[in-house]
């Protein structure tokens, strides 16, 4: 009965169904935490009727109401209480880390996670704030199962790379799709050096209340055609009612590189490349060289040695400063806040500027209508260096002979190295993008009927990127007395969301959700760049300064996407869950004939715990099983990428066509089908463990599928080949220590993922790019490289293992010195099987630590730059400091070979330059002291905090690099070449509440 | 409340058809193939695209011409005429003559001459499209020019020496007879030998040459086909085909050397001596010549490669050739110092030599002795005139006058001469003109998407 009565009245207040409550009476009281600290802005309703208001800054409160009603008192992340009323009441609010009373935001409503079937990770503004990262997503790394988050490079722009729970496809997208309040986000890397930009850049931490990452079918396929790659969803902060809260944050902090490499200093440069000289019979041309490359000092007895590895990086810096206040009453709600990055990179010439700002307002124009707006500008600054093929990039310089001065006495740039010397760059070019984005929604809730809601939004996000690069008189290969190139590429997408949403409840048992609705997205990218030449001199940066405009282009494309969509969750008796959602996907990217696509998913749940047999249980307090399958598509695949294409090739100012693309009419989404078991035990209320086993199966890949090059084209797209991407999941959260004060607990999540190939074009012919091939039976693009066999002792020469197949089938596993003889194998995989991360939350009184660690093992990397830079002085590049290793003499055992001078002796691409990558890092670590209330309330703030927090702090690998996590950002699949190691950064920082 | 509901319905059943027709798109910036070959624009355009196609770095816009030099000169500290010493790992293979089948360059240049051999046969199977006779014949010209020019470096440097007075049946390079616009079935083809090739190539030269005008603008005229036709005769030591190809061009195109050995290089528009030249502008098209060639200041990386004393010491003094070089960190030559110049494929001094040697080889002295067209090409140059000349001094004299322009490594080989990369010189370390460390691999991706090919004996696939 009582039940039924609790039921009704919730009903009633979801509904907003206006009851009139008499008003006879006032109470008062106060609510305090359990230190007995008053909490300002707690919600009090009289239970039953809409009479409600908040406490005031001293935990105050008044209410009209009668002794002994029901008092319904609530606040953000405190256990919920009910109390009757009486005078000079004092409440006591207790703290809840309660993660089955949490409410996620799943695509286009929210659900508990205690009746959730899907998986979905989630971290909140507490987990990301304060981590001293230029991006959001670097703040995630650890702390999401299921989700690898790898930053390219060391650069403050770099590219990122999400995967979640493993590849689902090997040439469309793999990024997941972004969604912030529900506007699918531009997320196109808009670079034209080469090396990418991140887009997301433009967003700010601070305005970020959740992330979601939807993994698995069942949360996903709401999302139809782009969820294959899982779903990001990002929430903005809202206000909320009670006092307005103003709250300050300031942090400063220095970064380097979490690890150098060692170089050949000018002594040992010497020593090898002479020894390697007279090994070839060479030693005159090599000292003839060394001799320019000295600029005519004494080479001989070292007078200069230049360490070019310490001119390319630099100290960093980080400056963030950011605030928010947020409030309202009952009918208006609003947030607003701002925020200022500035990170000085690890890697000379390279840094960011970014200012961000939002307001989100929501205001209930009646009881029946709520409407409201967000918005969030940004404006982010980059300087830029060249992409990592590129001879001007700082990093590269590790190439140039130590015995080479970087600047000449007057101060200018040494012109006579080896490589172009990219102080050259430094002085007379600069790249300059700036990023400007504005992303917003205007929405409207209308109650249309009891239980049934009607929200429609209208999203719009604005991404504009402005690229300047000039380069003066004297930058490197200037030709043309300078040079200006300039691009604008404007990018928009709108959608228009319109669905209904009817929760009921029937019998008491029969819980009832259903979403239906629609939407449309479109999408407009347009490009701009013209070019500049003959400058009069170096003061002049833009493109009016150039005495002729030689080159220009603009493009336009679009793409659209009208989908339908409909999602029922059905809960009984709070036991048997099930859900079932649907998605109908039109989109302009495919054929006419391949344009529709329906994604189905299915989930089903059964709470154990509430069964009678398990009920009062007090140490097995929580058990769940759940289970999914759904479909989900990729649609990543180029907005024409099924069309026979010519495209405008002119010639001496006459146009023309060229073929550009083989046409496919056939070709369609890549279809993904994801199955889920899992089961969430809770022992004690203490320990939290969610298991998982997933399995992704992608058919009808998307393959540029090679063609002989004597046809005229290169590949053709075809949706051909299976993938299979499967494993589990483990999440712990433990809460260690409870008392008064002292609190630890701890996260820990592990995830494995195997991403085999198990269908190929061609009758499963082997699809081979550089260093890597995707072969059936594989792991996705898997290192493919002769086997290095070390060095014969005799006589210095480099081995290679044949790997031919014997007449008998088996493996000749012999060596020889000559490379042609011997076959590619499988070597290696450029992505981890084993993923982990550990965060500990401990509190001591007034003081706070948290620290995150993060493993990541099975990964190799391959250096294709280790050719010239370990290469035991093939020509004159500096060497890494292992290269004195090699051999000299018959006998010596070594895997360096005998130095000869420009003889390739061991030097080809071969499993020599591939290393493990496994790593466990200390990814970030806070430590904050709140100074007490008292002290801080006298000078007129409710909190203030200070901390020192650091990132990537201590990094324990074997991996011979510069950093597991410095990859090549211009091109290849795990591969390293002369690429910026992550920044190690450490920040002091304070937070003020008022 | 109702009345909502309806406004809600209508809007909604209003907004879903209208949202439909938002599904048809087009690219903006392509075109879909069957509109491109359905109009004679688009067929034109096609054959422009395929110049435009040449005109890209790893085409005729340098590299192929490069090839040549970095094949054939010696590489060896004490003798090599020229000397590398640019990063390119994938160039400096052919220095050393140690080429890797999975060589990107060369990969490029591969792929790159059949893009221009299925947009030749794109157009000639399409030029019903075009409406005037006339202006069908000139296009098939240019199309079977271009297709031809393309596989005379497929298989010059893809496969073993044409070897004059035999079967010439080792493997040639694939031929795609037909255009090719259905990429989605098996497009295997094994490679046909060198001499269906050199058909394949001679038949197109000879049906431009009937159909090309005298004079076709920067476009390949009658007589690009026609020198083009000498130096294919050449190669093959058909020595009286090649003279009076070269004959005919020299006295019937109109083209002249030009008064100074300075004038014929480095320039936007063709010149006289111009007979068929890759239009470079500063939208299109890429001088890879300049990138390899000259010292930064001019647009190039430096001189990667670069001119030693042992080639300016063949010079005889004076020689405006030998001066025709500057300094930088390294003596470079004079010949590309503009990054937007036209990167000459043919020049009339080649025909002179061309005559001369076959005139020699023959006996013969067709339009001119060949002293006389030896001290034609010298006088221009202003060096000192010979008073007799043996099919020695011919192939030096080519050296002078067309080094670095891409002929050593063709040149070596028809002539059956040995590379010496013994330091010294000594003879002691010979690469013969047939070895299979001349020949470039055919690359990996081809071996591995093209089931029936066989690759060039040692190299691993």
């Amino acid at each position: 009965m009582k039940i039924k009565f609790k039921q009704f009245l919730w009903l009633i207040l979801v509904l907003s169904v206006q009851i009139v409550a008499a008003q006879d009476g006032l109470i008062s009281g106060i609510v305090t935490d359990k230190k007995g600290i008053p909490i300002p802005g707690v919600n009090i309703i009289v239970k039953g009727t809409k009479v409600s208001t908040q406490t005031d800054f001293d935990g105050n409160f008044k209410i009209a109401a009668k002794k002994g009603e029901s008092l319904v008192i609530s606040y953000v992340s405190f256990a919920t209480v009910e109390v009757s009323a009486s005078n000079n009441m004092k409440i006591e609010l207790i703290e809840t880390q309660n993660e089955l009373e949490a409410v996620l935001v799943v695509g286009y409503g929210t659900q508990s996670k205690k009746n959730l079937t899907d998986n979905i990770a989630r971290v909140t503004a507490k987990d990301i704030q304060q981590i001293p990262v230029a991006n959001v997503q670097n703040a995630l790394v650890g702390k999401l199962a299921g989700v690898q988050i790898t930053q390219t490079n060391g650069k403050v722009e770099g590219g990122m790379n999400i995967r979640v729970r493993g590849a689902a496809s090997i040439s469309a997208g793999t990024q997941p799709l972004y969604v912030m309040d529900g506007i699918p986000l531009i997320n196109d890397d808009e670079s034209s050096n080469g090396a990418p930009t991140n887009p997301l850049l433009t967003l700010s931490p601070n305005e970020i209340e959740s992330i979601e990452v939807l993994k698995d079918a069942s949360s996903a396929a709401i999302y139809g055609a782009r969820g294959a790659n899982g779903v990001v969803l990002i929430t903005t902060k809202k206000g909320k009612e009670g006092k307005g809260t103003f709250s300050l944050n300031f942090s400063q902090g220095v970064s380097e590189a979490t690890h150098k490499r060692k170089w050949l200093n000018a002594k040992q440069y010497v020593e090898l490349l002479q020894e390697a000289g007279r090994n070839a019979d060479d030693l005159e041309y090599v000292e003839d060289e060394l001799e320019y490359l000295s600029g005519g000092t004494d080479w001989r007895n070292g007078e200069i040695d230049t360490d070019w590895q310490d001119i390319a990086f630099r100290t960093g810096y980080t400056t963030d400063a950011d605030f928010s206040s947020s409030g309202g009453d009952d009918r208006t709600k609003y947030f607003f806040s701002g925020a200022y990055n500035n990170t000085t990179g690890i890697i000379d010439s390279n840094d960011l500027d970014r200012i961000t700002a939002r307001v989100n307002v929501s205001h209930k124009v009646s009881e029946r209508f709520t409407a409201g707006m967000n918005i969030g500008f940004s404006r982010s600054v980059i300087h830029r260096v060249q992409d990592d093929n590129s001879f001007s990039t700082p990093l590269q310089s590790v190439a140039q002979a130590p015995i080479s001065q970087a600047r000449l006495a007057d101060g200018t740039p040494n012109p006579d190295t080896e490589y172009v010397n990219y102080l050259l760059a430094k002085d007379n070019t600069s790249w300059e993008t700036i990023m400007r984005r504005v992303t917003g929604k205007i929405f409207g809730e209308v109650k249309i009927a009891k239980g049934l809601k009607f929200n429609s939004d209208f999203g719009y996000d604005f991404l504009t990127q402005s690229e300047d690069y000039w380069q003066g008189k004297n930058a490197p290969y200037m030709a043309t007395d300078g040079e200006v190139f300039a691009t604008s590429v404007n990018t928009e997408n709108y959608v228009f969301t319109n669905y209904f949403t009817y929760d009921a409840t029937f019998a008491e048992k029969h819980v009832l959700n259903v979403v239906a609705g629609m939407e449309f997205n479109k999408y407009n990218r347009r490009y701009q760049d013209v070019n500049s030449i003959y400058f009069p001199n170096d003061d002049f940066h833009t493109v009016d300064g150039g005495a002729e405009v030689n080159e220009g282009h603009g493009s336009e494309t679009d793409y659209v996407f009208l989908s339908q969509f409909g999602r029922l969750n059905y809960s009984f008796n709070g036991k048997y869950l099930f859900k079932a959602s649907v998605r109908r996907d039109a989109s302009s990217r495919f054929g006419k004939d391949e344009r529709y696509a329906i994604f189905p998913a299915f989930s089903a749940g059964w709470i154990m715990s509430e069964e009678e047999f398990l009920k009062d249980n007090t140490i097995l307090t929580y058990l769940k099983l759940k289970a999914s399958w759904g479909q989900v598509g990729n649609a990543e695949i180029g907005n024409f990428a099924s069309r026979q294409l010519y495209q405008p090739n002119p010639y001496n100012l006459k146009s023309g066509l060229t073929f550009q693309q083989a046409g496919n009419d056939r070709l369609t989404w890549e279809k993904s089908k994801q199955t889920d078991v899992g089961v969430e035990v809770g022992f004690i209320n203490k320990i939290n463990l969610e298991f998982d086993y997933y399995q992704k199966i992608t058919d009808g890949l998307l393959f540029a599928t090679p063609v002989p090059l004597s046809s005229g084209a290169s590949s053709i797209n075809k949706n051909v080949g299976d993938l299979k991407s499967s494993g589990i999941e483990i999440t712990l959260n433990t809460k260690n220590i409870e008392t008064e004060n002292f609190k630890w607990s701890t996260s820990f999540n592990l995830t494995t993922n195997e991403s085999k190939v198990t269908s190929l074009p061609n009758n499963n012919t082997d699809v081979i790019t550089d260093y890597n091939i995707n072969r059936v039976g594989e792991n996705v693009s898997s290192f493919y490289l002769v086997e290095y066999g070390g060095v014969d002792p005799l006589n210095g020469d480099a081995l290679f293992i044949k790997n031919t197949v014997n007449p008998d089938g088996s493996i000749d596993r012999s060596t020889t010195s000559n490379y042609d003889e011997a076959k590619r194998i499988i070597a290696g995989n450029p992505f981890p099987t084993l993923m982990s991360g550990m965060t500990n939350t401990l509190n001591y009184k007034n003081f706070d630590l948290n620290f995150t660690f993060q493993g990541e093992w099975g990964a190799s990397i391959y250096n294709s730059a280790g050719s010239y830079q370990s290469s035991a002085a093939d020509w004159f590049d500096n060497q890494t400091a292992d290269q004195l290793n090699r051999w000299q003499k018959v006998g010596d055992i070594t895997d360096v070979p005998q130095a000869r001078f420009y003889q390739q002796n061991g030097t080809q691409n071969s499993t020599r330059y591939l290393d493990k990558a496994d790593f466990v890092r200390l990814r970030n670590l806070t430590f904050g002291y709140s100074l007490p209330k008292e002290t801080v309330n006298d000078a007129g703030m409710s909190s203030l905090r200070i901390y020192f927090t650091a990132v990537n702090l201590v990094t324990f690998t074997n991996y011979k690099g510069y950093d597991p996590e410095a990859r090549r950002d211009d091109a290849g699949i795990g591969e390293d070449f002369y690429s910026a190691p992550p920044a190690k950064t450490i920040a002091i920082g304070v937070n003020i509440n008022f | 409340m109702k009345a909502h509901k309806l406004i809600l319905i209508i809007f909604l059943t209003a907004f879903f058809t209208s949202c439909e027709d938002q599904l048809n798109l087009d690219p903006k910036q392509s075109q879909d193939a069957t509109e491109t070959l359905s109009t004679e624009g688009g067929v034109t355009n096609v054959l422009t695209g395929a110049y435009a196609l040449a005109a890209n770095g790893n085409g005729y816009g340098g590299r192929i011409l490069l090839y040549a030099d970095l094949l054939g000169v010696t590489g060896a500290g004490n003798t090599t005429t020229l000397e590398w010493s640019g990063s390119f790992g994938e160039l400096r293979q052919m220095y050393t003559k140690n080429m890797q089948s999975d060589n990107v360059i060369i990969e490029g240049t591969y792929g790159r001459c059949y893009q221009i051999i299925n947009a030749a046969n794109t157009v000639i199977e399409n030029i019903d499209k075009v409406k005037d006779p006339d202006r069908q014949a000139v296009m098939i010209g240019e199309a079977n020019f271009l297709r031809s020019l393309a596989y005379f470096d497929l298989v010059r440097f893809f496969a073993k020496p044409y070897v004059s007075g035999q079967a010439n049946t080792q493997l040639g390079v694939v031929i795609r007879p037909n255009a090719i616009y259905d990429f989605s079935v098996d497009l295997s083809k094994e490679r046909s030998t060198v001499d269906e090739v050199y058909k394949t190539i001679i038949d197109g030269l000879n049906l431009a040459y009937t159909n090309l005008p005298e004079d076709n603008d920067f476009y390949a005229d009658k007589y690009a086909a026609q020198a083009l036709l000498a130096r294919v005769y050449l190669q093959q030591g058909n020595y009286a085909m090649a003279r009076d190809a070269a004959n005919d061009v020299i006295e019937n195109s109109g083209h002249a050397l030009s008064p100074k050995y300075a004038d014929a290089f480095n320039h936007d528009t063709d010149q006289a001596e111009d007979v068929f030249a890759i239009q470079i502008t500063k939208q299109t098209g890429v001088n890879d010549m300049v990138t390899f060639y000259a010292a930064e200041s001019y647009g190039g990386r430096g001189g990667d490669f670069a001119i030693t004393d042992n080639y300016l010491a063949q010079f005889s003094t004076p020689d405006d050739r030998a001066d025709f070089v500057y300094e930088d960190s390294s003596i470079l030559t004079s010949k590309f110092t503009d990054q937007f110049a036209d990167v000459g494929i043919i020049r009339l001094a080649e025909m002179y030599l061309i005559r001369a040697e076959a005139n020699l080889q023959a006996g013969t002295a067709v339009g001119n002795t060949p002293l006389d067209d030896i001290n034609i090409i010298r006088t221009r140059a202003n060096a000192d005139n010979l008073a007799s000349v043996t099919i020695d001094d011919i192939l030096l004299e080519r050296d002078l006058e067309l080094g670095m322009e891409g002929f050593l490594i063709h040149d070596i080989k028809r002539t059956k001469r040995s590379i010496d990369i013994s330091k010294n010189g000594d003879g002691s370390s010979l690469i013969l003109y047939d070895a299979n460390r001349l020949v470039f691999p055919i690359p990996l991706s081809e071996m591995d998407a093209n089931k029936l090919i066989t690759q060039n004996p040692g190299y691993s696939s």
